[in-house]
Order: structure tokens, then C-alpha cells, then sequence
């Protein structure tokens, strides 16, 4: 562009060189004119009047003041010179060019100072201008123009021109700052989502955890209640053979009386025994004093004797078995006693097993009972880290269309996402008798609806159109108002079923 | 020409709606002044005509600042400056200095072109003992070249404890006093 407008310049000034005769050629033919005819009238005068010296002088004067008029005048054409070099070179874009040494010239002088202060004030405009703005291209603001001492246009362009640099610098900075925040949203998204779904993992192996925790409760519980089942019947065993043996140790005393009234009746025998020997010795005495007589009653004497003797030996023998017998019955008694006492302590053992077993059985239940109450928890979190991470990708997708992953995850049927999954699945097993549960299924459909129209408008010409951008910008406005109804029903339903 | 004006306590003042232009070839020669120039100086053109610059140079200029100059116009830089400069008569008058490189329509380096306004009297009396305390130093260095190095080096202390860099620091000088006024 500068070449061209260069040699349309110089082209112009070839122009006006051929077409106008320059003022030096006037000039110098006119004087070369004046002095021919000074010449001719001389040399007539001479020819028709004789030689005349003061034709001759006035001759001179008249080639001489032509000569000192045609070399003032080249003076201030050769002034005319530079002014008009100065103009060239202006048009052609130098400015730096200057005339000087014009004293004493006059208008010619006059007109050279005022084109002199016409090309500093435009140098030093365009100076200022194309300074300014070489540090703007370089990102830097800090050198702006100075305004002051030009005169008018230029002083109120240049004025114009340092509002513009302050506001190009307010939006380099705007810029910057809007790249970076961007640069910083993509980031903190990618380690959000990220992190989020390592909460997921975390939460999902909690609630696993969990779950192995609750049939662990429930296990002890069925265990502790086996238990108790068989502490009561050993206690009920225990409690019959304590009854049998003190029914046993009743008959053994029994048993012990009756022998030891055996015995008494044992010494009255013996006793009996020996007086009827007694009387059988007397008997036969008698006998023998009555001789022949009293030879029969003899034998019957004899007879008793013995009689007496065997029934003796007899109760002897008796009241011996009797003894060893109730020695036996002593053992056993204390045996029994013994045996009464092991078994009170160990019906005191049983009892406090069956105490222990009782709070055990009834931590059990309440461990089944928190178990629970931490599953729908984590569960309840779980379904909300879903929401957030679908939310996420959402965002991303939204602002970088080269994200199709989390595009494809966004533009998911509300049935098929990892929360629809789990509300229409097992959230449903727990949660369904619930009120808020019913309330979760319409704004999680407005959430992926809202998500979806978002991205449909993308396919618009959003990039010229603020109205699309700002269409979807509502769209996330209602989506995060979905969200918040939805986050807040899931916090009620957890509290609710427990 | 140099050394025959003897420096005298009084001021001319800059008019804020001219400004002083002069230029000189790549000696430092004066090859243009304008009319401001040689109103306010007393010096006629003939008498400034391809003499050094530092004909108007002002005692009470330190040679750091000069020293500064050059090596930011070497680099083909602009500098501005605050500087005082001497008139024909032994007065002086303060400008805001800008200096800039010129070049011929070849793109050769040619010269110089000095632009100076009106400089804020605020922006002055803060330079004015800074430049003292730099001529200072400068006085008290018998080294000529160390002395610049030492006083600028004291500007440079000004400067960091300010918190800015010298052409900062000149221009925010300039704006924040209203420019000229």
C-alpha cells in the first residue's frame, strides 16, 4: 500500500514538473528579455544617435539591477526549493525534513517557519502515535501519547487515542484474565470429575463394606439366638440331674435310717440270742439234775443252745453286711452333696452365660440396625456423587466440544445414567416406601432435559449469537435448580427412612 | 561557545501550549531548532547551528542522566527525561524531554529529534533532589566514568525503593501531575 501511494506521488510531481514552467525559467527569461531589449534600444540609439554614455551607464545599471533582481529572486526560490523538497518528502511519508538559514527572507522566511512548525507538530504526532503503539503490540501499556502543546485535531486524537490504549490494556487484561480463569475452570473440572468419581469408588466400596457388615449382624444375630437356645436347654439338663440327685440323696437317708433301725433290731436279736442260751444252759443243769427224766428236755436244751448260737452268728453276720452297707450310703451321701453343689455353680455359670448372651443378641440387633442406617446413608451420597459427576460432564462438554466423552455421558437417557440406574434398581428396593422418594423422579428428568436442550443449542450459531449463549446459559441455570430440588429430596429421603 | 554562559539563579517558563523541537545529526551536532527554542533560550539559529547539543547543558544536570540517555538511544530506544537546560543569558528553564531516534527515508540511522514540553512543577520539585544528590556524587568521584556509574546507581536505589522503573517512573511523574499545567 505505501509503495503504491509512493509512486502515485511521484508520478503527480513528474506531471507538474512537464506541464508548468518553473518560476526560475520565468524569471530568467524575463530579465534575459529586459536586458535584450535594454540591449536593442541601446545599440539603436548608438546606431541612429551615436555612441552615448549615459544610454551606456543606464545600459549597465539596467543589466546589473536584472542580474542582482534575478539572483534575490533565486534565493528565494531556492527557499521555495527546500519548502517545496520538504512538501516531496512529506508526501512521500518522511516528516524529518526541515528548512533553515531563512532569515531575512520575508514571506518566503515566514511561510518556511510555518511549514518548519507544521512538520514538528506532525512528526512528533506520529512520532507519539507510532510509539504508543509499538508498546501496545509488545503487550505494554505504560507509554502513553502526549497530547499536550499540539494543537487541536491532533491534540483531542491523541487524547482519543490514550483512551483507547487504556481501554485495549483494560481488555488485555480482561483477556488474560478470562483466559485464565477459563484455563483455571478446565482444570479444576478435570481433577473435580476425577475426584469425584474416586469418591464414587470410595463410596461404592463403603457401601459394599457395609453390606457385608449388615449379613455379618444379621449372621451374629441368628448365631447369638442358637446360642441362647442351647445355654437354655443344657440349663434345663442341669436343673433336672440337680432334682434327681436330691431325690437320691432323700432315698440313701432313708435307706440310712431303716439300716441303722435294722441294726438296732439286729442287737435285739443278738441280745435274745443270748439270753436263750442263757436259759438253754440252765435248762439242761436242770436237766441233769433230773436225771433220767430230764434226759429228753436235755436234748431240747442242747437244741435251743444252738438254735441260740446260729441265730447269734446270724444277726453278727447281718450287723456286719448292715455296717459296710451304710458306710456305702455315707460316700454316696456326700457324694451327692458334692455333686449338688458343682452343679448350683454351674447353674450360677449358665446364668451369667445367658446374661452375656441377651446383651450380646441385642448389640447384634442394634450393629444390624446401624448397618442399615449407614447403607441408605452412603447410598444416598452415592446417588448424589452420581448427580454431581453427570453435572460435571455436562459443563465439560459444554465448554470444550472436543470432550466427546463427557459429551456422550451428558446426552444420556435419564433411565441409563449411573442415578437412573440405581433409583430405578436397588434405590428402589430401599427408599420406595418413602415420600421423597416419589419426588426425585421429575426434577432428575428436568435435569437431563435441561442438559440436553443446552447441547442441541450448540449445534446453533452460538459464537455469533449472545441471545444462544445466553439460552444456554438459562438452560444450566435451570439444570442447577433441578439439581438443588433433586440433592435436597435425596437428603430428605435418607432422614425419612431412617 | 560552551563555558562562556555563566549559569545564574532564574527561571523561564516553558509555555504549556508550545513545546521545543530540535535535532541534530548522529554527532550531536544541531542541524534544526524551532522558533520556541530560540525564545526561550535567547539563542539565534545561526548561533546554535551545528554546534554539540550540550551547548544549553545546564551544570546542574548530572552526567548519569546524559550517561543514561545515550545508552537507551543507542539501543534505539526512546528516552525521556527531566532536564534543565541553560539559556544564552544564564537562565533556565526545566522540560520534559523526549529523544527519539530518527531515520533517513532509507531507514538509515540519521540522527536525533528532541521533542520537550512543559514539565509539571510537582514532577520537578521531586526530581530536583534526586539530580542533586546525583551531581553530588559525580562531584565527589574523581573518576569521571565512575562517578556517572555511582550516581546512577543511586538512581536505580531511588527507583527500587519506589517500587518502579525509570521510564515508569518519569511518565507516571508527567500523568499524575496533571501533565503540563
Amino acid at each position: 500500500m505505501v509503495t503504491k501511494r509512493k509512486s502515485s506521488r511521484i508520478s503527480k510531481k513528474q506531471k507538474s514538473y512537464t506541464n508548468i514552467p518553473l518560476l526560475r525559467t520565468q524569471v530568467a527569461w524575463a530579465m534575459g528579455l529586459i536586458s535584450t531589449i535594454g540591449g536593442a534600444m541601446f545599440a539603436y540609439t548608438w546606431l541612429s544617435t551615436g555612441f552615448n554614455l549615459l544610454v551606456c551607464l543606464g545600459l549597465m545599471i539596467l543589466i546589473a539591477l536584472c542580474l542582482l533582481t534575478y539572483q534575490r529572486f533565486n534565493t528565494y526560490l531556492m527557499t521555495l526549493d527546500l519548502v517545496n523538497g520538504v512538501l516531496i518528502k512529506a508526501n512521500q511519508g518522511q516528516l524529518g525534513s526541515r528548512v533553515t538559514g531563512t532569515k531575512g527572507l520575508g514571506e518566503v522566511g515566514k511561510i518556511a517557519w510555518e511549514l518548519n512548525e507544521f512538520m514538528d507538530i506532525l512528526e512528533n504526532y506520529f512520532n507519539e502515535v507510532n510509539t504508543c503503539f509499538e508498546y501496545a503490540a509488545r503487550n505494554d501499556f505504560s507509554r502513553p501519547t502526549f497530547p499536550t502543546a499540539l494543537p487541536g485535531l491532533l491534540k483531542s486524537s491523541l487524547e482519543h487515542i490514550n483512551r483507547s490504549l487504556d481501554a485495549m490494556h483494560d481488555n488485555v487484561q480482561f483477556i488474560s484474565r478470562n483466559e485464565l480463569t477459563s484455563k483455571l475452570y478446565l482444570h479444576n473440572t478435570e481433577h473435580l470429575i476425577k475426584d469425584l468419581q474416586g469418591s464414587q469408588m470410595d463410596l461404592n466400596r463403603v457401601n459394599e463394606q457395609i453390606n457385608q457388615v449388615g449379613l455379618l449382624a444379621v449372621e451374629n444375630n441368628s448365631s447369638a439366638k442358637n446360642t441362647k437356645i442351647a445355654v437354655d436347654n443344657i440349663s434345663y439338663s442341669l436343673s433336672t440331674i440337680t432334682d434327681n440327685v436330691t431325690e437320691a440323696s432323700e432315698v440313701v437317708s432313708v435307706l440310712n435310717q431303716d439300716s441303722s433301725a435294722i441294726s438296732k433290731a439286729l442287737s435285739t436279736i443278738t441280745s435274745i440270742a443270748d439270753q436263750t442260751n442263757l436259759l438253754a444252759l440252765n435248762a439242761s443243769i436242770e436237766a441233769a439234775r433230773a436225771g433220767v427224766h430230764g434226759r429228753g428236755f436235755a436234748v431240747v436244751a442242747d437244741e435251743v443252745k444252738a438254735l441260740a448260737l446260729r441265730t447269734k452268728e446270724t444277726a453278727d453276720e447281718i450287723a456286719l453286711i448292715i455296717g459296710s452297707f451304710s458306710e456305702r450310703v455315707n460316700t454316696i451321701t456326700a457324694q451327692a452333696e458334692q455333686s449338688i453343689e458343682l452343679t448350683s455353680k454351674a447353674n450360677g455359670l449358665i446364668d451369667d452365660m445367658q446374661t452375656s448372651i441377651s446383651t450380646l443378641l441385642h448389640t447384634a440387633e442394634q450393629t444390624t440396625g446401624f448397618a442399615a442406617a449407614a447403607k441408605r446413608q452412603t447410598a444416598g451420597s452415592l446417588s448424589k456423587v452420581d448427580l454431581i459427576v453427570y453435572k460435571q460432564n455436562a459443563y465439560r462438554g459444554l465448554s470444550n466440544s472436543e470432550e466427546q466423552g463427557s459429551i456422550d455421558l451428558s446426552l444420556i437417557d435419564h433411565r441409563d445414567s449411573l442415578f437412573g440406574q440405581w433409583y430405578y434398581g436397588e434405590g428402589s428396593d430401599t427408599f420406595s416406601e418413602t415420600q421423597a422418594f416419589a419426588q426425585i423422579e421429575q426434577p432428575h428428568i428436568n435435569l437431563h432435559q435441561t442438559v440436553h436442550q443446552a447441547f442441541a443449542m450448540l449445534q446453533q450459531d452460538w459464537q455469533q449469537d449472545k441471545s444462544v449463549r445466553n439460552a444456554i446459559i438459562d438452560e444450566i441455570a435451570q439444570m442447577e435448580q433441578s439439581s438443588d430440588t433433586l440433592l435436597q429430596a435425596i437428603d430428605e429421603m435418607v432422614l425419612e427412612q431412617a | 561557545m560552551r563555558g562562556q554562559v555563566v549559569a545564574r539563579e532564574e527561571q523561564v517558563l516553558l509555555d504549556q501550549d508550545e513545546f521545543i523541537v530540535s535535532k541534530t545529526n548522529l554527532k550531536g551536532e544541531i542541524t534544526y531548532v524551532n522558533r520556541t527554542f530560540m525564545e526561550i533560550s535567547l539563542f539565534a539559529e545561526h548561533q546554535v547551528m551545528r554546534q554539540n547539543h550540550n551547548i544549553i547543558r545546564h551544570p546542574d544536570m548530572p552526567r548519569g542522566v546524559y550517561r543514561m540517555m545515550w545508552e537507551q538511544l543507542k539501543q534505539r530506544q526512546e528516552f525521556f527525561g527531566y532536564v534543565k537546560n541553560l539559556c544564552s543569558d544564564g537562565s533556565y528553564y526545566w522540560v520534559f524531554a523526549n529523544i527519539t531516534p530518527e531515520f533517513d527515508e532509507q531507514g538509515k540511522h540519521c540522527g536525533f529529534l528532541s521533542v520537550r514540553r512543559k514539565p509539571p512543577s510537582a514532577a520537578v520539585e521531586v526530581i530536583k533532589p534526586i539530580y542533586q544528590k546525583m551531581c553530588s556524587i559525580e562531584a565527589s568521584t574523581p573518576n569521571k566514568k565512575r562517578g556517572e556509574e555511582l550516581s546512577l546507581a543511586y538512581f536505580e536505589e531511588e527507583l527500587a525503593e519506589r517500587n518502579s522503573l525509570y521510564q515508569h517512573f518519569v511518565i507516571d511523574l508527567f500523568q499524575e501531575n496533571g501533565g503540563a499545567e
